[in-house]
């Protein structure tokens, strides 16, 4: 699906009356935007770019506060819940406990609340964030890639995401002259896009996508079942990943991988990176600025272990 | 040939009356029917949302199907359906245009209590049936026979 038509479907999941004003924003705009916030009693904002816009009533996008904006109820909030979760909360109670439920076309839903035993009530903000996939994001990395893993590293909403799919579509495409298989262990489905077992994402012809909250889990199923040539997921964090890593690596599979940094110096000062690094898992770290539009830095694993302390 | 008229006549009244009586005693059997029917809908419904977590819409249209009984308006669903008295409506409105905002334990419990004043309707409704069914057809034949027999 083209990207322009991406932020109208997102906007099932927005109450009828804010639904209208965002419909008529210019094409340009839409294009640009990465999420949609409702907050109760609150101001509607866009993040467009890494920067926060308001709406005023007249359908004016401004980044200043005035007194005209357009704000959401609380009622509008809750009705924009349902509508996502497709009047159905019991079906989706596993995502809402994990404060998130995904959306068609891969558009991904971040909720807040009060959060209890059986999920989340008093629900008071929700950000609708928009799945884009930008071809291309991952040429330079995907040119660097030499057969070994890859750690991309960067700070929050640097679009780590968004580079690991294009990666994955490449190698699997055969950009780098061999069609890859990759496993993809895909535990919010925002990898993929997927929704009811259609992934709105391409991922390229050679992708096999696993959804699995459990990334450990999920990686170990996918090297006995799928025998790929890499294993790819999101956010690497815990020892339990590391150690599927170490097992994936053993048995020669590559691995890729994106890890939350907010400088170069937390590649060392994080455990779970440091162990990575060292584990010979990964061969290139692509480095991401929190600037969107700043370039990558693309490093070997001994380049980043040369300027470790120990 | 006047008889004869007469007598067609008041063949016609008691027959039309008699059907009139059958057709009473008919929708009290029919009622008490689709009430079974409908504690076996919210069964089904409440087992496949514990068990698959099936979401709403589909699960309503793989019960329900096209009958046009439950309709959707603005996003809530409603029980249409003639058969049924108001305040076997109200019970299922109360249960069906609220299904979907809550959690998996609410549902459960909800369909639960919707199923509990479902039975005690349809007991009374059972109960009507012995009681009034009978009645009904007998005064059926009954005010045809009268009513033939004064205006004849």
């Amino acid at each position: 699906m083209e990207f322009e038509n991406r932020f109208d479907t997102a906007l099932y999941g927005v109450p009828e009356s804010i639904r209208r004003t965002l419909l008529f924003l210019p094409e340009s705009l839409k294009n640009k935007t990465e999420e949609i916030r409702l907050r109760s009693g609150l101001p509607l904002t866009l993040t467009v770019r890494g920067k926060t816009f308001f709406l005023r009533k007249n359908g004016e996008i401004i980044d200043f506060i005035t007194r005209d904006l357009l704000t959401t109820k609380k009622d509008e909030v809750y009705e924009s819940f349902k509508l996502i979760c497709k009047n159905s909360i019991y079906a989706h109670a596993k995502e809402i406990k994990s404060g998130y439920i995904m959306m068609r076309s891969g558009h991904r839903a971040g909720i807040c609340g009060r959060v209890v035993e059986e999920g989340m009530k008093d629900i008071s903000s929700i950000n609708i964030r928009i799945a884009r996939q930008i071809e291309g994001a991952a040429d330079r990395l995907a040119e660097s890639f030499d057969g070994g893993g890859i750690l991309i590293a960067g700070p929050p909403g640097s679009g780590k995401t968004t580079v690991l799919r294009d990666l994955i579509r490449q190698l699997s495409s055969g950009k780098t002259g061999f069609f890859m298989r990759i496993a993809v262990i895909d535990s919010r489905g925002e990898l993929s896009g997927s929704y009811e077992g259609e992934c709105s994402n391409d991922l390229g012809p050679n992708t096999d996508v696993l959804l699995c909250e459990d990334k450990a889990v999920g990686s170990l199923m996918a090297l006995r079942t799928m025998y790929p040539d890499i294993i790819a997921f999101d956010e690497i964090g815990t020892a339990l990943e590391l150690k599927s890593v170490a097992e994936s690596f053993n048995a020669g599979v590559s691995l890729i991988t994106t890890a939350h940094i907010g400088s170069r110096d937390d590649l060392q000062r994080r455990s779970v990176t440091k162990a990575l690094l060292k584990s010979g898992a990964v061969s290139v770290v692509a480095v991401l600025p929190s600037d969107i539009n700043s370039e990558m830095e693309i490093f070997s694993t001994e380049e980043i272990l040369s300027e470790f302390d120990d | 040939m006047s008889l004869m008229i007469k007598v067609i006549g008041a063949l016609i009244l008691i027959l039309s009356s008699t059907l009139c009586g059958f057709y009473a005693a008919l929708t009290l059997n029919l009622r008490e029917r689709q009430l079974s029917n409908y504690k076996w809908y919210i069964t089904e419904l409440k087992e496949r949302i514990f068990y698959e977590e099936t979401e709403a819409d589909p699960l309503i249209k793989s019960i329900f199907g096209d009958s046009g009984t439950v309709k959707r308006i603005k996003g809530k669903y409603y029980i249409s359906d003639k058969v049924l008295k108001n305040r076997d409506k109200e019970i299922l409105n109360e249960f069906f245009s609220r299904l979907g905002s809550s959690e998996k334990e609410s549902e459960i419990a909800r369909a639960e209590l919707c199923l509990s004043l479902l039975e005690a309707e349809r007991v009374a409704a059972a109960k009507q049936i012995e009681e009034r069914s009978r009645l009904y057809k007998i005064l059926g034949v009954c005010a045809g026979a009268v009513c033939s027999i004064l205006l004849i």
